[in-house]
């Protein structure tokens, strides 16, 4: 059985673990400043980091797409807008640990350079994690850890908190940099990509918490320890956030790679009440589902986009025997629809459709051709949205319907749900205005 | 440039330029709403997805620049079925209320609809409404109907980008998401109402169109604004000799896709009743209904009567360049008139966007410039301002081309000044208008939809007005009357023979150097005006 590890959060459970003293004096990223940039970024590129935030990419490369001797300054964003549902590891770091997330923020904008300013733009809701993060940039500030010419190298870097509103789309880099500049948050359209015109005009480089707070970790044990955990290009250590029908849900922390049945069964306690698993989605809502036949596998990005699904966020959502899948579908679909920014049609106007038809199922009202319909129309949304929420909100429907048609069917031919399932919505219930 | 494949046809193109551009080399027409070539790209619509090879998904022609060797399908089965999966998306929310939509017969949601739509629907849930915005006057031109509304968000790019005005926005979210004016922002500014032109839907109506006329039972003449000196491009939208709107048309050295509302709207000044007769006063002072040789006799006896020195002529910023040219002919050229003057009123300044730069009208006329081109002004006794506030005292025959030659000419004290003249002579349309009471010979005269002709605006950018509809009763155009008058005072003078102001506009060529290397456009509409030197 593989060991959960403690690399990440190492720190977490020390008492005052917040605080700069129980952090440390940025050993980390004083060995950073005295190395050039490039040797920095070259080092992230070794130890095959890929962002944490959704779609894996090497931030490495991310880095070193950033135009040299651009006209305007680059910025460094911090995606801390966790809103994945199911998803909940960057709280964690931010709360426990906010002085590895700054470390590592401040080791980045040296390396992609001319970096005046980073941004941590934080979900509304975690209200607690923005004063965690306020209280760590002052206690860095006061230890000139940040501000003019740190450490003595002439390096500036400063940063701030913005709170967001509480959108997921705000999540994604562009409706985030949107937002940061005070206007709707809604994507926009690449190009051009934010590497070279990003917020304020400038290049910009967004990344999640969880990337970021791996930094340090590479800069101060060297890329080879980071490729230590898990498996060629699946590297490093990572957080799951396990949620749904388990006995121990959380957050975990594995080498890159644990096999997702073990994750469940043997360190999650297995499923509440020991009643049978009936699907597993891997990767935050918008993963497709995944049947107990196809779990066992490693977590990692390239092993779940092989089994047809995605690591995404690492948010596991465990749904047992006693779930309605049509009531979880039409309960990630409302999310979507809801959280859609309304600018582009196939996902302003399909989200809520789905969303529409999940409902009359589940009332009850399905009709014959419905199943085919939720997989024709997601057809017409996925890859054609202009971000990714569209194909976000199709992942659950089109494996739901593919994997679960006989229980849709049921839904149409016998106006209600499975025996033995259970919806967790009152049909009474108001449909909320978005 | 880059060569591409659009559809199979390789087209040589600008390196960067968007595919919905590229297309238009092979002519290829690429679907698209929010796409504008006046406005950024969002890339919000889907509608203009094509097919890259070497891509895995669909891209949006509108955000996806071309580069060398790039081959692209815009009409293929995977593209038709995004395509039409998006047309039903728009459509499933969208009333459909065609029948009683001003934009039905130039909209191109309803375009497309039969293009790409299905006669069936899937849709069988309920259709989202916006209670209370469905007739909502959100400025004093717009009105909003939301339920039509595809979120291209033309309208609110407009007012970002071209106005800077900002009254509109995105408010809500999802498929909730609505276009509205923010709080107390009402859309009021001087081109509110282009957001109805770039509108692809009945989102946005004028109040001054909405339910007027279907628009294909509208005849439509190019010609250009009147409202002041820019001189926009427009299409005068017409049925039995009544105008129902100026469109823009457009042109992006002018007023590109543009018009200002004063001008958009300014038409509303012809719907009144028309001078339809010759009038001449008779011996016991009454002004009578007259025919046309009586209107000629009379004002060949008061030009008979006098010596050029005695004769004054207004002309007006209103007259084309060949009417102009032929009073310039009649009047100082044969009669000798010593005082031959035009003046214009100032206006606005007036702020249009041609597609680069802004440009200011500031005369209430379209072609102060043409007119002072062809020589009027150029050697005069008097100046029109001298006429009107010293008085016209020992002047036999003071000759007004245009009742309208100035805001001025209602004033109750100009108007005696300029009737101390021994004869007054004025052409005039508007029935109203004072100075018609006071004239000794009164003509029929024509509004500028119902001419041919050419102005010459501000940039000096010869333009062609086309007539609309023919002239009221028994009015005709200033050519047609200085002709006739021409024709009865000096026979033997060759310039009035013929009313045909294109054969009129090369002769001029030779006579008018700003006239000399004017080079038409492609379409003769609108023209380019090369200046000499
Ligand atoms: C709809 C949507 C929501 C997203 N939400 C988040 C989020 O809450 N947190 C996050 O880190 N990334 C989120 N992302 C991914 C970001 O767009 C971006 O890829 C990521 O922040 C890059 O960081 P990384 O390279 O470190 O993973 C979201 C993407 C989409 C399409
Ligand atoms: S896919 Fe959805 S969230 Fe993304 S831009 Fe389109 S409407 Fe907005
Ligand atoms: S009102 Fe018209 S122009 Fe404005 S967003 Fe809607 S459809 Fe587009
Ligand atoms: S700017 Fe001048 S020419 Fe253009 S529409 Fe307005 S009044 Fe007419
Ligand atoms: S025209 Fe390209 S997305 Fe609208």
């Amino acid at each position: 059985m593989t060991e959960p590890i403690k690399v990440l959060t190492a720190n977490i459970d020390k008492p005052n673990s917040a605080s700069i003293e129980t952090y440390g004096d940025y050993a980390a990223a004083r060995k950073a400043l005295a190395m050039k940039p490039e040797d920095v970024v070259t080092l992230v590129k070794d130890s095959e980091l890929r962002g944490r935030g959704g779609a894996g990419f090497p931030t490495g490369m991310k880095w070193s797409f950033v135009p040299k001797n651009a006209p305007k300054p680059t910025y460094l964003l911090c995606n801390a807008d966790e809103s994945e549902p199911g998803t909940f590891k960057d709280r964690v770091l931010i709360e426990q640990d906010p002085h590895l997330l700054l470390e590592g923020m401040l080791i980045a904008a040296y390396a992609i350079g001319s970096c005046p300013m980073g941004y941590i733009y934080i979900r509304g809701e975690f209200y607690f994690g923005a004063t965690v993060l306020d209280k760590a940039l002052e206690e860095a500030r006061a230890k000139g850890f940040l501000g003019k010419n740190i450490f003595g190298t002439g390096f500036d870097f400063d940063m701030t908190v913005h709170r967001g509103a509480g959108a997921y789309i705000c999540g994604e880099e562009t409706g985030l940099i949107e937002s940061v500049e005070g206007h709707r948050g809604q994507p926009r359209v690449k190009p051009p990509f934010p590497a070279v015109v990003g917020v304020f005009g400038g290049p910009t480089v967004v990344n999640n918490v969880e990337t970021l707070a791996c930094v340090p970790l590479i800069v101060k044990n060297g890329a080879e320890w980071f490729k230590g955990f898990g498996t060629p290009k699946n590297t490093g250590p990572k957080l799951y956030c396990v949620s749904g029908n388990v006995k121990k849900p959380g957050v975990y922390e594995f080498p890159m790679g644990i096999n997702l049945k073990e994750l469940i069964y043997d360190h999650c306690g297995g499923i509440t009440g020991d009643r049978k698993l009936k699907a597993v989605i891997p990767g935050g809502a918008s993963a497709p589902m995944l049947l107990p036949d196809e779990i066992d596998l490693p977590l990692n990005f390239d092993a779940v986009m092989k089994a047809g699904s995605m690591l995404g966020s690492a948010g596991i959502i465990v749904l047992d025997e006693s779930v309605c899948i049509v009531d979880a579908v039409w309960r990630l679909a409302k999310f979507f629809a809801h959280e859609s920014c309304g600018q582009c049609t196939p996902c302003r106007e399909g989200t809520n459709w789905l969303e529409s038809i999940l409902d009359r199922l589940e009332r009850g009202e399905g009709r014959p051709q419905d199943a085919d319909l939720l997989l024709d129309m997601s057809d017409n949304i996925g890859g054609k949205s202009l971000c990714a929420l569209g194909d976000a909100a199709i992942g659950p429907v089109i494996s739901s319907v593919r994997k679960f048609r006989d229980e849709y069917v049921y839904h149409v031919t016998h106006k209600s749900c499975l025996p033995g399932t259970r919806r967790y919505r009152r049909l009474d219930m108001p449909v909320a205005a978005h | 440039m880059a060569k591409v494949t659009i559809d199979g046809v390789e087209v040589d193109v600008q390196d960067g330029i968007n595919v919905i551009e590229a297309a238009k080399a092979a002519d290829v027409h690429v679907p698209h709403f929010c796409y504008h070539p006046s406005l950024t790209v969002v890339g919000q619509c889907r509608m203009c997805l094509v097919e890259v090879e070497g891509m895995p998904k669909l891209q949006a022609g509108c955000a996806t620049p071309v580069k060398d060797g790039m081959k692209i399908h815009v009409y293929n089965d995977k593209v038709d079925k995004a395509r039409k999966g998006q047309m039903e998306f728009l459509l499933i929310n969208h009333p459909l209320d065609c029948p009683i939509c001003d934009k039905a017969g130039e909209c191109p949601l309803q375009d497309y609809s039969f293009n790409y739509g299905s006669v069936e629907s899937r849709y069988g849930e309920y259709k989202r409404t916006y209670p209370g915005m469905d007739r909502t006057a959100i400025g004093p031109h717009v009105v909003q109907n939301m339920n039509r509304c595809i979120h291209c968000t033309r309208c609110i790019r407009f007012t970002q980008e071209i106005t800077e005005t900002k009254e509109l926005g995105f408010f809500k979210r999802g498929a909730a998401t609505e276009v509205g004016v923010f709080p107390d922002t009402p859309l009021d500014n001087w081109m509110s109402a282009c957001v109805t032109d770039i509108c692809p839907t009945g989102a946005l109506t004028t109040r001054e169109f909405r339910f007027e006329s279907r628009v294909w039972n509208l005849d439509s003449a190019e010609s250009v604004c009147n409202g002041c000196d820019v001189g926009c491009n427009i299409f005068v939208g017409h049925r039995n000799g009544q105008v129902f709107r100026y469109r823009p048309r457009v042109n992006p050295d002018v007023n590109d896709h543009w018009l200002c509302d004063y001008g958009r709207f300014s038409h509303e000044r012809y719907e009144t009743d028309r001078v339809v007769v010759p009038k001449v006063r008779n011996e016991d002072d009454y002004l009578g209904i007259s025919t046309w040789i009586e209107a000629l006799d009379a004002i060949a006896v008061a030009f008979n009567g006098t010596s050029g020195e005695k004769i004054a002529v207004i002309a007006s910023a209103n007259m084309t360049n060949e009417e102009a040219w032929l009073a310039k002919k009649l009047f100082a050229d044969n009669a000798g008139a010593a005082t031959l003057d035009v003046m214009v009123d100032a206006i606005g300044p007036i702020k249009m966007k041609t597609r680069t730069e802004w440009i200011l009208g500031t005369q209430g006329a379209p072609n102060f410039r043409g007119v002072q081109n062809v020589g009027v002004g150029a050697k005069t006794t008097k100046t029109v301002e001298q006429l009107m506030t010293e008085g016209a005292a020992g002047i036999d025959v003071l000759y007004i081309c245009d009742a309208g030659f100035s805001d001025r000419a209602k004033d109750p004290q100009v108007i005696a000044n300029l009737r101390q003249a021994k004869t007054l002579i004025v052409h005039s349309w508007d029935v109203n208008h004072p100075l018609n009471e006071v004239a000794d010979v009164l003509l029929p005269a024509t509004v500028h939809v119902e001419k041919e002709g050419t102005f010459t605006n501000l940039q000096g950018r010869v333009q062609r007005i086309h007539q609309a509809y023919p002239p009221k009763g028994q009015a005709v155009t200033d050519v047609e009357i200085f002709r006739r008058i021409g024709v009865k005072l000096y026979p033997a003078a060759a310039e009035f023979r013929s009313a045909d102001v294109e054969e009129m506009f090369e002769t001029m060529r030779g006579d008018v150097p700003a006239l000399a290397n004017v080079v038409w456009s492609d379409d003769g509409s609108g023209a380019v005006a090369s200046q000499p030197a």
